[in-house]
């Protein structure tokens, strides 16, 4: 355990030390390793607006490695990473969004590392993520997307009063979190067409408890709130 | 603080220094006080052109042409009503010719009670044309609780919100004989496409009310879902793609939908004029 630890604390390095020491190694079924405690933006590199761009990095590499997986278990599958295919027929709608939207995280992913060094900045290190994507049916991979695209959504708007004042990050963060609604929306629309669903494209009037969800409108979550419900896919 | 502030004022200049120094942006902002914008943009990854950081009053109304407003904040937020007493209005218009009523219909009380009375082929099962109407519907509610949000918000500010236009709104080419859904979202879409940049090309200007930044860029992502969605029934191409006029958030973009495109404020006024009575 104490090796375990010692690894665990070697590739994380920016998790505290004392949160190492009480973390508990919480086995998945499938024999996933989650982070536990969760993540925090605590543990997030960095101050101000490049504790942020960590931040969007952190989550692009969790999605451009969610659209990997996610199109190789829809189609012929990975050996090297152990996933089976579904074959699913490449021409369909979803297999077609995977590869298009796949491509638009990494390139995401890529421009915010490219902007972290180009500030001489620390960057946060990518991290193994296991979805239990060899469990999840057609349905259910386009289920995880439509769920981790909407969370991308909220953690975008959700980071925006912790940018700097007037940063020039925030019309950036922003470019980026419209494609990211665009998706979310193609996704939900795919759903409702393949399995008769009524997941709705975008927040309708009148829903929610919220003066924001009843007006329709697309609602934060906080960093913390983000790295919690992703933190059980990190591999550790 | 605006550019040309600090780059003429010695303790405007140590401030902003400092601020982006903290803020781990310390070679870009060197660059920017020696006047080097093309290499601090790279470093910053952003091209000045959107909005100047920290606009004066000044600044924000001519760059807001007939806005109204005392404070920048109050001009920028009746912008964004502005916009929104266009959409719901086009949407209302829209789904009244899309379920044969008179144009000047208001809006049921929810948007079941569209389900009813709606010619064959307008219906909420799942083909194609019924998909387009129920977006069509639901849109219009959503654009209307815009409007109403952003009403009491600019209210609850303590500042004025800008009036509808007196003139009312034309729903451009409203005279075809008898538009099928099709038609009649394609004539809403442009519409939601310009919402989406106007709203990204604004947002700079909420650079120093980051609150205020938050709620405006959940407006703006539900207008992205919807233009996502209108585009979905077309076909699968869901955007972003660049149209004439639009602008970059950085220099280069990766591919052509890695990132939004957006609108200054007197493109998107000067755009949304044909539809102002």
């Amino acid at each position: 355990m104490n090796d375990l630890i010692e690894n665990i604390s070697t590739r994380r390095g920016f998790i505290a030390t004392a949160a190492v020491a009480t973390a508990v190694m919480l086995a998945q079924p499938g024999a996933a390793f989650a982070v536990t405690p969760a993540l925090t933006f605590a543990d997030i590199p960095g101050t101000g607006d490049v504790k942020v761009l960590n931040y969007a990095l952190a989550l692009e590499d969790l999605e451009a490695d969610l659209y990997i997986q996610a199109l190789a278990r829809l189609t012929k599958g990975d050996k090297a990473r152990g996933i089976k295919g579904l074959h699913v027929k490449a021409s369909s709608d979803d297999v077609q969004y995977l590869a298009t939207f796949g491509k638009v995280e990494i390139e995401h992913r890529d421009f915010l590392r490219g902007a972290l060094t180009a500030l001489g900045a620390k960057v946060i290190s990518p991290f193994k993520y296991d979805f239990q994507i060899n469990s999840l049916n057609r349905q259910a991979v386009l289920n995880l997307v439509y769920t981790a695209e909407k969370t991308g959504v909220a953690a975008y708007l959700g980071a925006i009063p912790l940018l700097s004042i007037n940063s020039p990050y925030l019309a950036i963060a922003g470019a980026i979190e419209g494609t990211e609604a665009r998706h979310t929306a193609a996704i939900a629309a795919t759903l409702d067409k393949l399995f008769h669903l009524s997941i709705p494209t975008a927040p309708l009037a009148g829903s929610g408890s919220t003066a924001l969800s009843k007006a329709g409108i697309d609602e934060p979550l906080t960093p913390d709130e983000v790295l919690a419900a992703v933190s059980p896919f990190i591999v550790v | 603080m605006h550019i040309d502030e600090i780059r003429s004022s010695p303790s405007s200049r140590r401030l902003f220094l400092k601020r982006m120094s903290a803020a781990g942006l310390g070679i870009a902002a060197a660059k920017i006080v020696s006047g080097n914008f093309k290499s601090a943009s790279k470093a910053m990854g952003a091209t000045p052109s959107i909005a100047p950081s920290g606009p004066t009053l000044t600044q924000v109304q001519a760059a807001f042409p007939g806005i109204p407003g005392a404070s920048s904040l109050e001009i920028v937020l009746n912008y964004a009503l502005t916009l929104e007493f266009l959409e719901a209005d086009l949407y209302r218009q829209a789904l009244n010719i899309a379920s044969r009523r008179p144009l000047d219909t208001p809006l049921d009380a929810t948007v079941d009670s569209y389900k009813n009375g709606v010619k064959p082929g307008f219906g909420f099962d799942k083909t194609a044309g019924d998909v387009g109407f129920l977006y069509l519907a639901q849109f219009a509610f959503v654009e209307a609780a815009h409007r109403d949000f952003l009403i009491a918000a600019i209210t609850a500010a303590g500042a004025t919100p800008t009036k509808a236009n007196p003139g009312g709104y034309h729903f451009i080419r409203a005279g075809h004989p008898s538009p099928g859904i099709s038609y009649i979202l394609g004539e809403i879409l442009p519409l939601e496409e310009t919402g989406v940049r106007a709203y990204l090309g604004a947002l700079p200007y909420l650079g120093d009310q980051l609150a205020y930044a938050q709620v405006a860029g959940g407006i703006y992502s539900t207008e992205a879902r919807h233009s996502a969605a209108l585009r979905y029934v077309f076909d699968t191409r869901i955007g972003p793609d660049p149209r004439p006029g639009d602008m970059k958030v950085v220099t280069t973009y990766p591919s052509r939908n890695t990132f939004e495109y957006f609108l200054t404020p007197s493109q998107v006024l000067s755009a949304a004029s044909v539809y102002f009575g």
